[in-house]
């Protein structure tokens, strides 16, 4: 449960960033038409959230990696470090310390398995399996560009959000997210880079 | 059976007279005979509209009379289950599940509208959980799992401040059930997953459960109100069978099982109906078949098989009338009462044969004796099996009894009155009548010596190899297939056993919940080891007082220095949420519907005591379950209840008890026959032990355990088996007599026969038991007859 929204979020960026399923709806496959297909994407995120309880809306910026077969890593910049890193079988937080907590361990915790199960369906970019949850609203834009709106199937989805939609053309450039709660998040995708498509060893590590 | 001569004298004058007022005085005897099974007749109409028919396993067992509590919590907890069953669709994905589903309620649905169904879909989890998050959410802050209050007790409220952080301007925000203000750490999330997973309750994502490779998807059901009747029609089962075609058609790879305590008793009730009519039509056919052979007329069968239809259905009145239910054992049991009481029409027409329509008075009054102590003989055989105090068993043994008089009483009240012509000798019955020649007489000699030392050797063997079994499972009938669905849900679903949990008891609520609170700290322990699926504990729902206001406090201070630190860090002034003032209280929450999944656990007020139970799912292997025992140690008010053991130990004392009353019953019958028999009463008691003891080294040869079921079969045998040797001495040589005891025994023996095909292991001890007891008494008692047939006088005035 914990993990939803992030696996959403992550897995909605996967299906711009790796390579799409082949089988898809109709409307779909627009977007996997149109979208890159890459083993590894490197970029920069600027998030806002508007959450009940604040006056001010929460601004934070830092760099993603996301990698085929490997999970992604979240690396929140300013104005808090922090790194959060999703793998098949967990979510690991790290601080600014340089210490790491497991927030979620997939082996431990098997009623959290179908979320895992879940995420690991998106970061494959299996898009008839993110069709089998939400309602697809597919726009197409002048050019490349195109809007995906997502609504959620089911009523236990439906209590975590609302709505969620995203922006891009070759890669998905925004992303829109409505809780039920009312808390919103925007994202802003920049600096993009598809090359080299192999981690560096240093990359790799940081997925351990 | 049993026949001790009459005393008429031969020649009276006044015999004629006599008679005549004993017919008149007879007549009113008759007339209330008729009045009463009128009376049953009515009874038996408006039994059958609606019959109270009782199939649960706990209805024929005794209740703790030392421990009511124990009992109370047991039915309790099997009321609860009694009415709800559950079928899982599983697939290789989700969306196939979920396509299955639909199918399959619809199928459900065509069919209710078409008829009703006695069954239907439960309330919707998802229902439950809006109703069950509105009324937490004020005691939020009361409401801690055991990790959480470990970490916040430990907390560095830095690091803390530094993770919601990270949440808060990360992209884990986890989705709250409440706004962000109430629950700053994402605690209550984790408390949500720590009941679901805790308490075998999905509220996962969908409601899909993976495991094993598939999607699964479950629809819990109930039975409705009374509609539900237990006919002997598959409805439950036919419904489901229509369900799941139509779910396999939509997904052809889908995997269906089905658990419940419904599908139970229906698959009891289908089998117990076959059964009956196996046990009672077959008994009964062959029954009249041996009566139109022997002798070739169509009064003799009406009238037996009228005997044996009065004789079932007050035998059925009665039960009901005294239990309030009959018990489907006691109707497959009560089967084989046609093949006992067809004896005393049998006996009447033996001994009508060539007796005029004239002397039939006499002939009464001369076989009231002798019938009168047939009936008592095998009554007390019966009432023998209700002195071991199961109320099953008693049911059984008020049934066979009343079944018996009741037939003997149509006997000894119509036939002489509607038996008026002539009775035939056929052939048949003569053959068999001579057959006793065929049997030699045993004398001491160097054969006889020799059969017995090689007997002996069988016999020895046979009875080293007997093993007992006192297991409870033997009175439970359910098909393999279902029961092995059963385990596999229970595996899934991580259902608990209902026969095994701890009982706490204190003097308030709140002690209660304390004393439970201390349980499931080792129990979680365990769970954390994998020892066990998991708990299901009240206080994992409402917490006692005394935790949540620690909690409280926890919270409002771990909460409120991050929130401060936070705040700083932000440049914005962050208030705490506000909370209910006081604590969950229990009537609050057992009245509101959410606490409806778990209201079963609390017992409430018994006696002077408070009570509620921890049922515990998957327990494992029989170590394991020792282990989980052992959690009870030191724990004051809390107790270890195994009523499976417990039961299992019930069954093994009763055996070894009626083992004891068999015994001294043989003791006591040698003593009666002693004084009857002299010198010759072994000859009349020495082949019912042998026939007993050959048994039970046949049951050791062919690897059936000895149980509680056996020893009252023997009990049944020794009543029943005496009266041949008896017969044979009491009318040494009559081949009348050794023809009754032929068809008697035939009969007898083909109606426990057909008892030991039953599915229900109790009841095929049982028929197995009296199968070879009762052949083997047959075959053995013509050995060890008498010699020299004395004069019998009786016999020659009756057929003057």
């Amino acid at each position: 449960m914990k993990s939803m929204l992030s696996s959403l979020l992550l897995g909605v960026l996967l299906i711009a960033g790796i390579a799409p399923a082949v089988r898809a709806a109709d409307d779909l496959s627009l977007i996997q038409q149109r979208v890159a297909q890459v083993e590894v994407l490197r970029g920069g995120f600027e998030q806002e959230k508007r959450i009940a309880g604040f006056k001010n809306p929460l601004r934070s910026q830092g760099s993603f990696l996301v990698a085929r077969g490997k999970g992604v890593v979240w690396t929140t910049l300013k104005p808090f470090p922090s790194e959060v890193v999703i793998t098949g079988d967990r979510i690991l937080s790290r601080q600014r310390d340089g210490s790491s907590r497991v927030e979620v361990d997939g082996r431990e915790q098997p009623a959290l398995r179908s979320v895992n199960a879940m995420m690991f369906a998106l970061v494959s970019g299996d898009v008839a399996a993110l069709s089998s949850r939400f309602n697809t609203q597919v726009q197409a834009k002048t050019g490349n560009g195109w809007t995906l709106s997502l609504t959620p199937k089911s009523a236990a989805l439906a209590k975590a959000f609302t709505r969620i939609v995203l922006n891009g053309d070759s890669y998905v450039r925004e992303v829109e997210i409505e809780e039920a709660n009312g808390d919103r998040t925007h994202l802003r995708f920049v600096e993009l880079s598809q090359t080299p498509a192999r981690l560096s060893a240093d990359e790799a590590r940081r997925f351990d | 059976m049993t026949e001790v001569s009459g005393s008429t004298t031969r020649g009276d004058h006044g015999s004629d007279e006599r008679d005549a007022r004993w017919r008149s005085r007879w007549r009113w005897v008759a007339g209330a005979w008729l009045l009463l099974v009128l009376a049953i007749g009515v009874h038996q109409w408006r039994f059958w509209q609606h019959p109270p028919i009782d199939s649960d396993i706990l209805a024929m067992l005794p209740r703790d009379a030392a421990d009511v509590l124990l009992s109370d919590a047991t039915e309790h907890i099997a009321d609860a289950s009694a009415r709800q069953l559950v079928v899982m669709l599983g697939a290789a994905d989700a969306s196939q599940a979920r396509a299955a589903e639909t199918a399959f309620r619809a199928s459900l649905q065509r069919d209710d509208a078409r008829q009703p169904l006695p069954f239907q879909a439960s309330g919707q989890a998802e229902d439950w959980f809006d109703q069950a998050r509105n009324l937490y959410a004020p005691y939020r802050d009361r409401l801690l799992t055991a990790a959480q209050r470990e970490q916040l007790e430990q907390a560095d409220v830095g690091a803390l401040t530094e993770s919601t952080l990270a949440s808060l301007y990360g992209p884990m925000a986890a989705p709250r059930l409440t706004q962000w203000r109430q629950d700053p750490l994402g605690l209550w999330p984790q408390w949500w997953q720590a009941r679901a997973s805790g308490s075998g309750l999905n509220i996962g994502e969908d409601g899909v459960i993976q495991a094993e490779g598939r999607y699964w998807i479950a629809l819990p059901m109930e039975m409705r109100g009374s509609a539900f009747r237990l006919d002997g029609e598959r409805v439950i089962d036919d419904a489901l069978d229509r369900a799941s075609a139509a779910a396999r058609q939509v997904t052809p790879q889908l995997q269906v099982l089905r658990a419940g305590v419904p599908l139970h008793a229906e698959a009891a009730a289908v089998q117990a109906n076959r059964e009956i009519n196996t046990i009672g039509w077959g008994s009964l056919a062959a029954v009249l078949l041996l009566v139109f052979l022997s002798f070739r007329s169509l009064r003799p069968i009406l009238l037996v098989a009228g005997s044996l239809l009065i004789g079932c259905a007050a035998a059925l009145s009665v039960t009901a009338l005294v239990f309030g239910q009959v018990h489907l054992l006691t109707l497959i049991f009560g089967a084989s009462l046609v093949g006992v009481a067809e004896d005393y029409g049998i006996h009447w027409f033996a001994s009508r044969q060539g007796v005029a329509a004239e002397g039939r008075w006499r002939l009464l009054r001369h076989l009231l004796p002798g019938l009168w102590l047939a009936l008592l003989t095998s009554a007390l055989a019966y009432l023998a099996l209700g002195l071991a105090p199961f109320p099953g068993l008693r049911q059984m043994a008020l049934f066979s009894v009343v079944g018996l008089a009741a037939a003997f009483l149509t006997v000894i009240c119509w036939f002489p009155w509607l038996d008026g012509g002539q009775v035939r000798s056929t052939r048949f019955s003569q053959a068999i009548g001579r057959s006793l020649e065929a049997w030699p007489r045993l004398r001491a000699s160097r054969t006889t010596l020799l059969i017995g030392a090689v007997l002996a050797l069988v016999v020895g063997l046979g009875l080293a190899r007997v093993r007992s079994n006192d297991d409870l499972r033997s009175l439970q009938s359910s098909p393999p297939a279902l029961m092995a669905q059963q385990i596999e849900v229970g595996r899934l679903l991580g259902m608990p056993s209902p026969a095994q949990f701890f009982l706490i008891r204190g003097d308030s609520a709140e002690q209660v919940l304390q004393r439970e609170e201390a349980l499931t700290v080792r129990l979680r322990q365990l769970q954390d080891q994998h020892r066990i699926g998991g708990y299901r504990a009240i206080s994992d729902w409402l917490p006692s007082q005394k935790q949540q206001q620690a909690d409280a406090a926890l919270t409002a201070q771990v909460e409120g220095a991050v929130l401060a630190q936070l705040g700083q860090l932000m440049d914005e002034p962050l208030q705490r949420a506000d909370f209910a003032a006081g604590d969950l209280q229990l009537p609050d929450w057992l009245a509101s519907p959410v606490s409806a999944p778990f209201r079963q656990l609390w017992l409430g007020q018994l006696g002077e005591q408070v009570a509620s139970v921890v049922l515990i799912d998957d327990l494992g292997t029989p170590a394991g379950l020792l282990q989980v025992q052992a959690q009870a140690d030191g724990l004051p008010g809390v107790r270890w209840v195994d009523r499976t053991a417990d039961f299992t130990q019930l069954l093994r004392h009763y055996r070894h008890l009626m083992s004891g009353l068999l015994f001294a019953g043989a003791l006591l019958v040698f003593a009666v026959l002693w004084w009857r028999y002299r010198r010759l009463a072994w000859r009349v008691m020495l082949p019912t032990v042998l026939a007993c003891v050959l048994t039970v080294a046949a049951l050791g040869w062919l690897g059936q355990p000895l149980q509680l079921f056996n020893v009252l079969a023997l009990t049944l045998l020794l009543g029943m088996g005496i009266d041949y040797g008896i017969f044979l001495a009491e009318h040494r040589g009559d081949p009348t007599a050794w023809m009754a005891v032929c068809i008697g025994a035939a009969s007898t023996w083909l109606s426990f026969g057909l008892l030991g095909l039953s599915a229900t292991p109790a009841l095929r001890a049982f028929g197995l038991t009296l199968l070879f007891g009762i052949g083997l008494v047959w075959f053995i008692s013509p050995f060890f007859r008498p010699s020299a047939p004395p004069p019998s006088p009786e016999q020659e005035n009756v057929k003057e």
